[in-house]
């Protein structure tokens, strides 16, 4: 069966994770595609559709515009548009068609930005890979755009890095990441990428120090520590030792200026538990486990990115469907924290599913039930996680 | 880092010019890396004893993880030679593969890993779609070659690569450096090629003569100016590669 997925739906593609970056912003989005791509954006991608205004246009490319390679209409409409919006910057976006073609989305969006005078920039996104690859670009390339690099040092500052609907709902997962770095005596520059604007990203340059949330955080923390010196965290704040874990890593960080990255670790035994996710929070979880005093193996798992630096040994890379499936059957695992949709794997009949929406994988079936990963609901997942489930929970 | 395309019609010589270019470039002491970008993953046969190297799409075919060290052949001259390679004939699409080799050499960092003074990029014939027209694109290349003899068709191609250079140029893309005449011993050949430059703009930087040294070279599987250091064709390449490195520079 290769790659096909029989139990789980096609997850979240790149261009949707570009667009749901650019979200809190005055821009204009075009993404070329025939329909399909902005209607899978709009209408299962972003939980904030309804609430926000946005403007996302699709480029409804026909036959002959994509047989001939003519991409002239789609920047004429764009400079039309873009002189009736009058948008901060201009996005242009690929899909598989123009991925195929060639299309020069880059290329494109200097020819926009030359005729209107109003910055745009080109994505390459192509619908072959996932969100994160998406969301980790936009944060990079708006970085490069519109941050000012002179910015003075903000004494006790920190940038959110990787903040994304796609991993953390929109039910206010941002404002209560930021109030417990804000509680613990820092101040927040920018929110990479919700809730902030032009101001905070331009800013950036003067944190001390970079908290890297989720996986799609990773290129811009590093591109940051390269290009500016700025050191970085890997972690999301989760439980009480896990959050005091990661503030004291920001500490030490930003007191010597060297990057902090936690350790991943897997232990031995039986009614191992195991966590689907990014693997950022996935491994905030199971450090969160571990610092309350769970004792049962608890293996990270992601159909997205694993990096190999921040995987414990018995981690694993899900390629496809199947991988999991054999993870489930292998025996290893008496729970599983994850997307609720993989109660539909027939494995997992004999298995506790301990439900963690990721909207990536549910969409908009369960992206409201995604908990405060730092407040109560997720205090009492680490409870229910701590232990196998015939074993009796913790309170 | 300089990042030169080479493009014309196919079979006018382009991988034997890109190929002794590349040696004559490596000879001055500069790291040079070659890449094909053609299905046929021809474009560096002199520079590997006649052998050919995995492509980029056939590593990736394979599956698994990959890394640069697969991809990259340094030759005994110290040429890094990758080849794109395409999709097996008749099905796929090619310009599609040539899009993906690219991306996979990003993704690895090639150029900032092996830092090459000087890339060259061999690319297949015309520019027929935008896969093609990717080494044209102001992130990989920043000036264009064509080269050409003075047959009809030869030139027909040349023109259509300047006419899409020049119309790509608000784009940011690569500029054209101009025409490197490789004689097939047609004739009025130099006049015939001064008139295309004339009509399209653009000098003729290089004339290669035509030599028996270069099918000799070939059937050792080198370059001429590896087999043939001595040779008047050998002093050819060298002095193309000095007017390359000058037309470059003087922007």
């Amino acid at each position: 069966m290769g790659r096909l997925s029989i139990y789980l739906p096609p997850f979240t593609g790149d261009y949707s994770g570009v667009c749901s970056a650019l979200f809190d912003f005055n821009c204009l989005i075009v993404l070329c595609d025939a329909s399909c791509c902005t209607k899978n954006y709009i209408n299962y991608d972003e939980p904030r559709w309804s609430r926000n205004k946005t403007t996302t246009l699709c480029a409804q490319l026909r036959t002959m515009e994509v047989a001939l390679g003519d991409d002239s209409r789609i920047i004429n409409q764009t400079i039309e548009a873009a002189q009736a919006l009058k948008p901060d910057f201009i996005a242009l976006l690929g899909s598989p068609v123009p991925a195929i073609i060639g299309m020069d989305m880059k290329g494109m969006a200097r020819e926009v930005e030359e005729r209107t005078g109003i910055p745009a920039l080109g994505f390459d996104t192509t619908g072959f890979v996932n969100y994160h690859r998406g969301v980790s670009s936009a944060l990079v390339e708006l970085f490069r755009r519109f941050s000012d690099p002179h910015t003075p040092k903000i004494p006790r500052s920190v940038n959110l890095l990787g903040l994304t609907p796609l991993d953390l709902g929109a039910v206010g997962n941002a404002d209560a990441l930021r109030a417990v770095v804000e509680d613990a005596g820092f101040s927040v520059v920018c929110n990479f990428l919700m809730d902030s604007d032009l101001e905070d990203l331009c800013q950036s340059p003067g944190a001390s120090v970079n908290l890297v949330i989720t996986s799609s955080g990773l290129a811009l923390a590093r591109e940051m520590e390269e290009a500016l010196g700025i050191p970085y965290v890997i972690g999301m704040p989760i439980g009480t030792k896990q959050t005091q874990a990661v503030i004291d890593l920001l500490e030490e960080s930003m007191k010597k200026g060297i990057s902090q990255i936690p350790s991943a670790n897997n232990q031995e035994g039986n009614e191992g538990l195991l966590i689907l996710g990014d693997q950022i929070i996935a491994n905030s979880i199971r450090n969160a486990l571990q610092a309350m005093g769970c004792t049962r193996p608890v293996v990270v798992s992601s159909f997205f990115e694993l990096e190999p630096a921040l995987s414990a040994p018995a981690d694993i890379r899900l390629e496809k469907e199947a991988d999991l499936i054999r993870a489930l059957q292998s025996g290893s695992f008496s729970t599983v924290l994850g997307d609720p949709l993989l109660h539909r794997i027939p494995q997992m009949a004999s298995l506790e599913l301990i439900p963690l929406p990721h909207p990536v994988i549910s969409g908009r079936l369960h992206w409201d039930e995604v908990p405060l990963f730092t407040g109560e609901d997720m205090q009492k997942l680490l409870h229910r996680a701590i232990n196998p489930p015939h074993q009796g929970k913790e309170k | 880092m300089l990042r030169i395309a080479i493009y014309g019609k196919g079979g006018i010589g382009k991988s034997t010019t890109t190929s002794n270019l590349s040696t004559a470039l490596a000879e001055q002491g500069l790291r040079v890396m070659q890449i094909g970008c053609d299905p046929k993953a021809d474009s560096t046969r002199t520079l590997t004893n006649g052998q050919s190297i995995p492509t980029v799409l056939d590593l990736l075919r394979r599956g698994g993880s990959l890394t640069l060290e697969e991809l990259v052949y340094t030759n005994s001259s110290g040429v890094l030679c990758v080849e794109a390679g395409g999709p097996t004939p008749g099905i796929g699409c090619a310009g599609r593969g040539i899009i993906t080799a690219f991306e996979q050499l990003q993704d690895l960092n090639a150029y900032k890993i092996y830092k090459p003074d000087v890339v060259l990029y061999d690319v297949l014939g015309d520019v027929v779609c935008g896969g093609f027209a990717m080494p044209l694109r102001g992130e990989y290349s920043d000036i264009v070659f064509v080269v050409t003899s003075g047959e009809m068709m030869s030139m027909y191609a040349a023109a259509n690569i300047v006419k899409a250079v020049e119309s790509f140029k608000k784009r940011g893309y690569a500029r054209f450096g101009g025409y490197i005449l490789n004689r097939r011993n047609v004739e009025n050949e130099r006049a015939q090629v001064e008139r295309l430059a004339e009509e399209e703009g653009g000098k003729i930087i290089a004339d290669l003569p035509r030599s028996s040294e270069v099918q000799q070279a070939e059937a050792l599987g080198k370059t001429v100016v590896e087999a043939f250091p001595e040779s008047k064709m050998a002093e050819h390449y060298r002095s193309l590669a000095h007017k390359v490195l000058e037309v470059c520079k003087n922007g």
